[in-house]
């Protein structure tokens, strides 16, 4: 099985460390970097190349959109995942218009954020 | 004076005491004259008509070729013919004409009463001097209101003649005397009936102050044949004149001048004044008039407001009148009645003030009201996004971090434990999320009212298990201010019925009305007696909405019965800044509600 490689990008601290946990210790998936920001985000992605980037919606600095755009951009071949605490069509559609291609919600079970990004891979 | 004095003095009436001798068979001769005289005057005629008989009378009686009755007229300053027979011209013609001597019997330049022996001396003496007021005043200082004249071409009267005229003289000063009562009567009620139209134009307010002045001024010279009625009040600089009756602005000016002082000094006493023989004295340290105005006789009544002395009526008359306390008192209901106006007038533009002030207070206070909603939209908006960016973040990480920590561990011993507690903190997450929510419902802006009290009743009624209805008849949306209020107080309504009401159901109806949104709340729970209000479950909370919603320019009621259900109805004004309050249908003081009970 091909190990997944992941971005994850939230400000904040804990939400990132336990989307780190969640996925470094899952087999198959490899936590290639973590970003505060979207810039950073961005910058990362050019730099790793990952399969999958879940980005928090809300970061300062531009939120999830424009990091998402940004990754698009610095590595093509990255699948976006949108991660937010709110379910609404709103931000989703912003989200997908950026080019993400999953939806997670805060709160949501690991075998969910799991499943989200495995549908990826598919 | 002499018995057989050709005098009727209409003052004293007495016209013949103290005689002796010849004199008094003579007055015993001229008797029935007077007694047939006297018949006449109590037959009812009017006056005018009466003297005329009576002279008639006694020329015929006496031998006269021509009598006639001299004296000064209620409103003339001049001596002239009040009555006659036997003249050939008309009388004031008569008195002016050299040419005519037909008449004697008069004292001359005094005109002091006494038979005189020769015809047309008052004529003469009359057109000569051209003095007719001075006569008139003369006439006066004896006390002589009229002189009874008789005459004839040839010969003297005897003395039976002369006893005859004092007798008729005595009846004419009584038919005077009677007349006088009568005019007082009538003077007094035309007065009275002045005051009490001045009065209703006052109190009815149609009026303004100019013109009540120049009608207050024009009655006054009509009731008080008087040369000149003035209102002057106080001014920067000393008097002002408001308004006039009887005289050109030239002539009254010249008289102001001259009665500036004593009206000064009514303005500071505040008592009347009452000026006769005005050139000899017109008061303390005031001068005189001579030389300088006309008026012999003066009135100034002072205008009292409740706070001061506004001004005053200054009546004036040409000639020496006696101001009756009637008089007195006409104009000072006169001057009561202006100071009633404008004191009327006064406390109207107080009132206006006041009102002024109050809307702006108002309008302070919708304003305030709105930066208090602002402020507290903005707070609770800040305290959610707190939430969502801490609180939630944090303990969502921690359920995650549980959940893959049972992950890792694979069941075992521990897991139902880890299962309690990552359940214990999602629940945690799932009501913060629910604070989120009312503090700062997402649906508000972004989909308006009726959406946002949808989702609103979507989440309470699946926690409470209630079934709800949303009526939305508003033709468009409210604006954002009135937005929030109309949300938060069926926030709290609802929220009162989830805790307090026990019931099944709540129907909701939105509808634009009295200048705002109108919301209706009905519930079908356990209800309560509106009698009681302070036992109304969630009192506090009736509060706290009556508040919001009055402060926002409209109004709110409750209608309850014990397991009835209660009804819930307000208004939140369309501008909840600056906006003005309404009151609700049917009730009178903006709170109460006409059926199912009192308002809360």
């Amino acid at each position: 099985m091909t190990t997944i490689r992941v971005l994850i990008a939230d400000d904040d601290a804990a939400m990132r460390g336990a989307l780190g946990d969640l996925l470094s210790g899952e087999p198959g998936y490899e936590v290639v970097g973590m970003a505060a920001d979207p810039q950073s985000a961005i910058d990362l992605a050019g730099t790793h190349r990952p399969d999958v980037a879940i980005l928090d919606v809300k970061m300062p600095g531009g939120g999830g959109v424009r990091a998402a755009e940004g990754i698009r951009a610095a590595s093509p071949g990255t699948r976006i995942v949108a991660l937010s605490a709110w379910d609404d069509g709103e931000t989703m559609r912003l989200m997908r218009r950026a080019g993400a291609s999953g939806y997670v919600v805060k709160g949501a079970a690991p075998d969910d954020i799991i499943g989200a990004i495995e549908r990826l891979r598919r | 004076m002499s018995p057989s004095d050709p005098v009727a003095r209409s003052a004293g009436g007495d016209a013949g005491s103290g005689a002796a001798g010849a004199g008094r068979l003579a007055r015993t001769a001229g008797e029935p004259v007077a007694a047939e005289a006297a018949v006449l005057a109590l037959g009812g005629e009017g006056r005018d008509g009466v003297q005329g008989r009576i002279l008639a009378l006694l020329a015929e009686r006496v031998g006269a070729g021509a009598a006639a009755l001299f004296g000064v007229g209620p409103s003339d300053p001049w001596i002239s013919v009040l009555a006659h027979v036997g003249l050939r011209h008309a009388p004031d013609a008569l008195i002016a004409t050299e040419s005519d001597r037909k008449l004697l019997a008069a004292e001359r330049a005094s005109l002091r009463p006494s038979a005189a022996p020769e015809a047309g001396s008052i004529a003469a003496l009359l057109h000569r001097d051209g003095q007719r007021a001075a006569i008139a005043a003369s006439l006066e200082r004896h006390g002589v209101d009229q002189v009874l004249v008789v005459a004839r071409a040839h010969g003297a009267f005897d003395a039976a003649a002369q006893a005859a005229l004092v007798g008729v003289a005595a009846v004419l000063a009584a038919v005077e005397r009677r007349q006088q009562v009568t005019d007082l009567g009538a003077r007094r009620l035309r007065q009275q009936a002045a005051v009490a139209a001045l009065g209703q134009g006052a109190l009815g307010g149609g009026e303004d102050l100019a013109e009540l002045a120049q009608a207050t001024c024009e009655a006054a010279a009509a009731n008080l044949d008087a040369g000149i009625v003035a209102m002057l009040e106080r001014g920067r600089d000393g008097l002002v004149l408001v308004a006039r009756a009887g005289s050109s602005a030239g002539t009254l000016a010249g008289e102001l001048l001259l009665w500036e002082p004593p009206c000064a000094r009514v303005m500071r006493d505040g008592e009347p004044l009452v000026v006769r023989y005005a050139a000899d004295d017109i008061g303390p340290g005031l001068g005189t008039s001579s030389g300088s105005g006309q008026s012999s006789s003066v009135l100034i009544v002072p205008i009292r407001t409740a706070l001061r002395v506004a001004g005053v009526l200054l009546v004036m008359c040409h000639r020496s009148v006696a101001h009756s306390d009637d008089d007195v008192a006409f104009v000072r209901s006169l001057a009561n009645v202006i100071a009633l106006a404008t004191e009327r007038a006064r406390v109207q533009v107080q009132l206006r003030l006041s009102v002024e002030e109050l809307r702006k207070s108002a309008q302070d206070r919708s304003r305030l009201f709105g930066h208090i909603v602002q402020a507290q939209e903005e707070e609770r908006q800040r305290i959610a996004d707190d939430i969502h960016d801490d609180s939630v973040q944090v303990m969502t990480a921690v359920a995650l971090r549980l959940a893959t920590l049972r992950r890792r561990l694979g069941g075992g011993a521990l897991d139902p434990l880890l299962v309690n507690l990552e359940h214990d903190v999602r629940q945690s997450i799932t009501r913060l999320r629910r604070l989120m929510f009312v503090l700062r419902p997402p649906a508000l802006e972004a989909h308006g009212i009726a959406a946002a009290l949808h989702a609103f009743l979507a989440q309470v009624a699946e926690d409470a298990g209630l079934a709800f209805s949303l009526d939305d008849r508003l033709p468009v949306e409210p604006e954002p201010e009135t937005r929030i209020v109309v949300y938060r107080i069926a926030q709290e309504a609802v929220g009162n019925i989830c805790t307090h009401a026990k019931a099944g159901r709540v129907d909701i109806s939105l509808a634009e009305g009295d200048g705002g949104v109108v919301v209706e709340i009905r519930d079908d729970g356990v209800g309560f007696d509106t009698g009681l209000p302070q036992q109304a479950p969630g009192h506090l909370g009736l509060l706290v909405m009556r508040e919001r919603a009055e402060q926002s320019g409209g109004w709110f009621t409750v209608e309850s019965q014990p397991e009835v259900g209660t009804t819930v109805r307000y208004c939140v004004g369309s501008g909840v800044l600056g906006g003005r309050g309404t009151s609700p249908p049917g009730a009178g003081d903006g709170c109460g509600a006409a059926t199912a009970g009192a308002a809360v």
